[in-house]
């Protein structure tokens, strides 16, 4: 090869040269969905499938957001917004809230964990507040306590056949609450162990909570003891 | 017939180098092609693989948040409180109607047994401490003031609690509560000889009791001892168990 063919190859060469980035730069270049479609079906196929999956990956994340949405919602609305009572026996607190805002706070006593059983055996009592959830079931202005049985053997009395035997008044304090099984939230002639867990199971607040809580308790407010 | 000639005389080299050059040149541009192909396809890629992980990444916590609050709700809209055993955050707390009553940090968790769901409930049957509490008996005929007297002086609470126990749930499961030594409780050394203590003893207990076994499926965690006793202590007669899983 002379001279003048290297030089005519070369210049060919160069010639060709910007065809072959123009070629690039085309290519380099997003081209429609359209124009991929025309040019392969497969391409086509792949890309509407990508496309696709980004979509229902998008609309199952919208699907989730409001179902977690609603899901929040039905949650928040649980806890009730009305009055409730909240009696944490392991500090001796007794707490009136209104939703979550504590309206009142006092000391209480609660159950002394004992046990007691007759002199047959055959009945026996342990003294423990129960624990757990707990409606209002009424309230009661000057209160009459029907002693039952544990309290005769636990003085060493004998116990009475006759119901208006056991009545006693003003040992409850000026109301009572009653929560159920014979538990009641009330007042004390006891109020220096306030605090300590000496009942025989019912809850002992003083004068000034226990009003708080006969104005605020109606039948059905929730009570939560822990 | 010079033309002829030079024709017959040049034609043969020029085509082959011709030949040489169009396979070069088709060579450079299939190359080039691919290059430019696979640099848009990374490119295409680059902008879809971040966008699809993160949808995937959302959708997973999205799908676990709507799973748990299902799994709670459906304890929670029972007023009776429940224990929520969080694993992923390692928190145990009394609940009632979505709203924390007490809360305590998880020391150590173990688990034998069960399925990989991010939320599962259970409903807790029996609480089995490994000893019981003592009680103070009273004496029929005492009297009122007498059992007063005795109660303040030895006082019922949470450090009477056992520390060490067993919720068995339905279906043959258990929340098995264990204690180590509390934190503010007498120095780093001392706690941890009396804590490896503690979990050597577990260890035999189950393993000569046969305790672990008995149970389908068992999660065990370790409390700092007050917490134990304080948690034992709030717990209802029956009461339900969200757990939430670590995976």
């Amino acid at each position: 090869m002379d001279l003048k063919q290297a030089l005519r190859w070369t210049l060919l060469f160069l010639l060709c040269l910007p065809w072959v980035f123009l070629l690039q730069a085309c290519s380099a270049s997003e081209p429609s969905e359209e124009l991929s479609a025309q040019r392969s079906p497969q391409r086509r196929n792949a890309a509407a499938d990508a496309h696709d999956g980004i979509n229902t990956l998008r609309r199952l994340a919208r699907a989730l957001e409001d179902r977690v949405r609603k899901l929040q919602a039905v949650e928040s609305r649980l806890y009730p917004g009305g009055p409730v009572i909240l009696v944490d026996t392991s500090q001796g607190r007794i707490s009136l809230m209104l939703g979550l805002r504590i309206i009142a706070q006092g000391t209480c006593s609660t159950g002394n964990g004992m046990e007691l059983t007759d002199s047959t055996g055959k009945r026996s009592w342990t003294f423990d507040t129960p624990r757990g959830h707990f409606r209002v079931l009424g309230k009661v202005a000057n209160p009459v306590w029907y002693r039952p049985d544990w309290s005769y053997i636990e003085e060493g009395e004998p116990i009475p056949k006759d119901r208006s035997q056991r009545a006693t008044a003003n040992v409850l304090g000026d109301y009572a609450i009653a929560f159920g099984d014979g538990f009641f939230i009330h007042g004390t002639l006891y109020t220096r162990l306030l605090g300590a867990n000496v009942t025989h199971g019912c809850i002992r607040v003083d004068d000034n909570m226990l009003k708080k809580l006969f104005a605020a308790a109606q039948p059905g407010t929730p009570i939560w003891i822990y | 017939m010079a033309m002829k000639r030079r024709t017959a005389t040049t034609h043969p080299g020029e085509r082959a180098g011709m030949q040489t050059f169009i396979l070069a040149l088709a060579a450079m541009l299939a190359v080039l092609f691919a290059v430019s192909c696979r640099s848009r396809e990374a490119r295409q890629a680059g902008t879809k693989l971040p966008e699809e992980q993160e949808l995937r990444g959302k959708i997973a916590m999205l799908s676990r948040r709507a799973q748990v609050l299902s799994a709670e709700i459906s304890l929670a809209k029972n007023p009776a409180p429940y224990l929520a055993v969080d694993l992923a955050n390692r928190k145990i707390g009394l609940k009632v109607q979505g709203h924390s009553l007490r809360s305590f940090a998880i020391s150590k968790i173990q688990r034998t047994g069960g399925s990989s769901l991010v939320a599962r409930t259970w409903m807790e049957t029996e609480a089995r401490p490994l000893e019981s509490p003592v009680r103070a008996k009273v004496v029929p005929g005492s009297g009122e003031a007498t059992t007063s007297s005795l109660a303040t002086r030895d006082p019922w609470g949470p450090k009477r609690m056992p520390s060490d126990y067993d919720l068995v749930c339905k279906g043959n499961q258990a929340l098995r509560i264990r204690s180590l030594l509390s934190d503010q409780s007498r120095s780093r050394f001392t706690r941890w000889i009396v804590n490896a203590y503690l979990q050597v003893r577990d260890w035999a207990r189950d393993t000569l009791g046969g305790r672990k076994s008995s149970y389908r499926e068992s999660i065990e965690i370790w409390l700092d001892e007050d917490d134990a006793q304080l948690l034992f202590w709030s717990l209802p007669k029956e009461f339900g168990i969200l757990v939430l899983d670590a995976s």
